[in-house]
């Protein structure tokens, strides 16, 4: 090998990224020639010197800084490619890789050869991630001209408080999600080692790109914005950059929270009468429209579950709440749960801001959401949905199947001196259409009864106590089916199943 | 966000070299991630996309100052971490001390040599010896293909090398 040949490696070699054999071959001509080994040495030092650079960390107050700059009950402009799925995904995502994704501390332990090898053994496991992002475009308009910059700022300022949420293949999107979960983040960390450090490893990840060193192929400068996950591809062709979709949005001086098919989204108040005025203006609205249901939850305490004898049962004691999924017992502040017949567009923004609520889908709040999802997955076969996310085939009767969720039919036929829940209670019901349901008389409906939760055991007459309810399997019809989280928990809040909207009302107080 | 705030900061504050505007565009960066945050692709890492959104504020602050070249000569406070100048005082002789400024003092020289690059080459320069991200992460932060982000780290270490050349390296 030549000198030549071997100073153009020299940083390679450094970088962990010749493979064995040309890495044997430099070091062996280092190891006889004392320019080459200088300038090794040099660029050895230069590596240590960089790591002798003191960190720069953000300065007290920064976390504060942004979030005091974040407008309050600002939503976020989405791309139509992603729903409110999406969202949590990524808040998922940002809770993951906030724990695992972490470059490598610049110290001499963490850059150590052991980590090194470490990281080299999983670069194969890697390269398909690798493989899989690199359609990954940075979300901006990186060398855009600069009054593109100043313009797409001043747009994202201009929408700072429009939304638009767009159809989310919710499935794919938690697929993704739990692929990039399970995918170890710090796997994703450099696999080489940095310049300067031990030149022993193994392994280095092959060098896709020409090594041409005047070779600056760029890519074209202006990427586009967000890429989206390949499924949503296909529809989501409207590669719009992000300025050109907000400044789309301005133009259209509205927002809009645009969701196709069951979508679910979660609204946060503060304060409970907020909430329940909300609702009322909500269901106001709705009762204008065919199809609107939803039942507020008559307090903020936990409804009491009727017993046997129609008293009270402890919340401990009631087993529905524990197995079944009782919504409002699973879900902290949940005040009620709406579903519209359509897409929550302009005229609901405007009720919500009205309000002094806001929709919640940012990362700060994955853990609610993903407990709002479990709340649809958990268990597997008890609803409507396959595992896999295809919805089932309707029944002969029209009807999805239910599960052992709290079908209160099926309840009604295994429980026995258990009526089938009345209109009030029944999650199936489609009556009552726009008006806030009231329990029917003789029937607990309490709040998280109907389909899913406690209400199927205390939908039961008073006057025929009914013994505690089964935790029977779902039927068979429905085995191996679980329900999307919209689904599940309008059902488990009393509400039927058929698409639209489900808009879950939550209280926070701060 | 409280992880990644001092990296992201870290990495333009390397790039910029200015503590104020390091702390505005970071800031930046983090309200673009949260306004943008549905735009990122599931299939990427989070940590390359918070950086590309770094990146390009970086770029774009660095265009807005090109016209109006008003950028300020570094001095050892922009080496950053240690504000207080900790282990500076003058007065402290000690061997540790003295060794503690030199590599402060090499530090500064480093960093200035940093500067002088090329921005394109600066931000892999940042990103990889700062950031100790991949040559693959790298690509996807600032938008160019793996071979260019390995040609343009190694202009960039050939010419510190060059500029470093008798006062801290051989």
């Amino acid at each position: 090998m030549t000198c030549e040949r071997t100073l153009d490696r020299l940083q390679d070699l450094l970088d962990g990224r010749l493979p064995d054999d040309e890495a044997a071959q430099v070091r062996s001509h280092v190891g006889g020639c004392a320019d080459c080994a200088r300038e090794l040495a040099a660029y050895e030092r230069l590596g240590a010197l960089f790591r002798d650079v003191p960190a720069a960390p953000a300065p007290a107050g920064f976390r504060d800084g942004v979030m005091s700059r974040l407008p309050a009950g600002r939503v976020r402009a989405f791309p139509r490619s992603f729903g409110w799925i999406a969202a949590l995904a990524a808040g998922v995502l940002l809770a993951v890789a906030v724990s695992h994704f972490e470059p490598a501390a610049r110290t001499p332990e963490t850059a150590s050869a052991p980590e090194s090898k470490a990281r080299d053994g999983v670069a194969a496991e890697e390269s398909a991630g690798d493989a899989a992002a690199a359609n990954f475009a940075p979300t901006e308009t990186p060398a855009g001209p600069a009054s593109d910059q100043e313009s797409d700022e001043e747009d994202r300022r201009a929408v700072a408080d429009k939304v638009v949420v767009g159809r989310g293949d919710r499935k794919k999107a938690a697929e993704a999600a739990a692929e990039k979960t399970a995918e170890p983040p710090k796997a994703r960390k450099s696999a080489e080692p940095r310049i300067g450090q031990s030149e022993e490893r193994s392994e280095p990840a092959p060098e896709p790109e020409s090594l041409d060193r005047d070779a600056d192929r760029e890519t074209p400068a202006v990427a586009e914005a967000g890429a989206t996950p390949a499924e949503n591809l296909a529809e989501e062709k409207v590669q719009l950059d992000d300025a050109q979709e907000e400044a789309e949005l301005q133009e259209s001086a509205r927002t809009r929270l645009e969701v196709a098919g069951p979508a679910m989204i979660v609204v946060e108040f503060t304060d409970e009468a907020s909430a329940r005025a909300y609702a009322a203006t909500l269901r106001e609205r709705l009762g204008k429209q065919e199809g609107a249901k939803g039942r507020a939850r008559p307090s903020a305490d936990p409804p009491p579950a009727a017993g046997p004898s129609g008293q009270d049962v402890p919340p401990a004691e009631r087993p529905d709440d524990a197995r079944q999924g009782n919504a409002y017992a699973q879900v902290p502040g949940l005040l009620d749960v709406v579903r519209l017949p359509d897409a929550f567009g302009d005229e609901r923004i405007a009720d919500l801001n009205a309000s002094g609520g806001r929709i919640v889908q940012d990362g700060s709040y994955a853990e609610r959401l993903r407990l709002l999802d479990d709340i649809g997955g958990d268990d597997g076969p008890k609803d409507g949905w396959s595992a896999d996310g295809e919805r089932p085939e309707k029944s002969d009767t029209g009807e999805l199947p239910t599960g052992g969720g709290g079908a209160p039919e099926r309840r009604a036929k295994e429980t026995p001196g258990a009526e089938a829940p009345t209109a009030g209670a029944s999650a199936g019901d489609s009556g009552a259409a726009g008006k806030s349901r009231e329990p029917a008389p003789g029937a607990e409906v309490g709040v998280g009864g109907g389909a899913g939760g406690a209400g199927g055991a205390r939908s039961g007459s008073k006057d025929q106590p009914a013994p505690p309810a089964p935790t029977a399997p779902a039927p068979s019809g429905s085995r191996g089916q679980s329900l999307g989280p919209a689904d599940s928990l309008a059902r488990r809040a009393g509400i039927p199943s058929d698409g639209g909207t489900v808009i879950v009302i939550v209280v926070r107080p701060r | 966000m409280e992880r990644w705030q001092d990296r992201i900061h870290g990495a333009i504050f390397r790039m910029v070299r200015e503590q104020e505007l390091t702390r505005d565009l970071a800031q930046e960066t983090f309200l673009r991630a949260f306004e943008k945050l549905a735009s990122f692709n599931a299939q990427a890492a989070f940590g390359t996309w918070l950086y590309s959104i770094a990146v390009n504020q970086v770029r774009s602050e660095m265009r807005k100052r090109s016209a109006q070249k008003n950028r300020q000569p570094l001095s050892l406070d922009a080496l950053g971490g240690d504000e207080e100048g900790r282990g500076l005082d003058p007065a402290d002789d000690s061997p540790d001390a003295r060794e503690r400024l030199e590599t402060r003092e090499h530090c500064a020289l480093l960093l200035e040599a940093v500067d002088r690059l090329a921005p394109e080459n600066r931000e892999v320069i940042v990103l990889r010896e700062f950031q100790d991200l991949s040559y693959e992460d790298i690509a996807e932060a600032v938008g160019v293909p793996v071979g260019t982000v390995r040609s343009r780290l190694h202009r960039a270490r050939s010419e510190l090398r060059e500029a470093l050349k008798g006062q801290v390296l051989a």
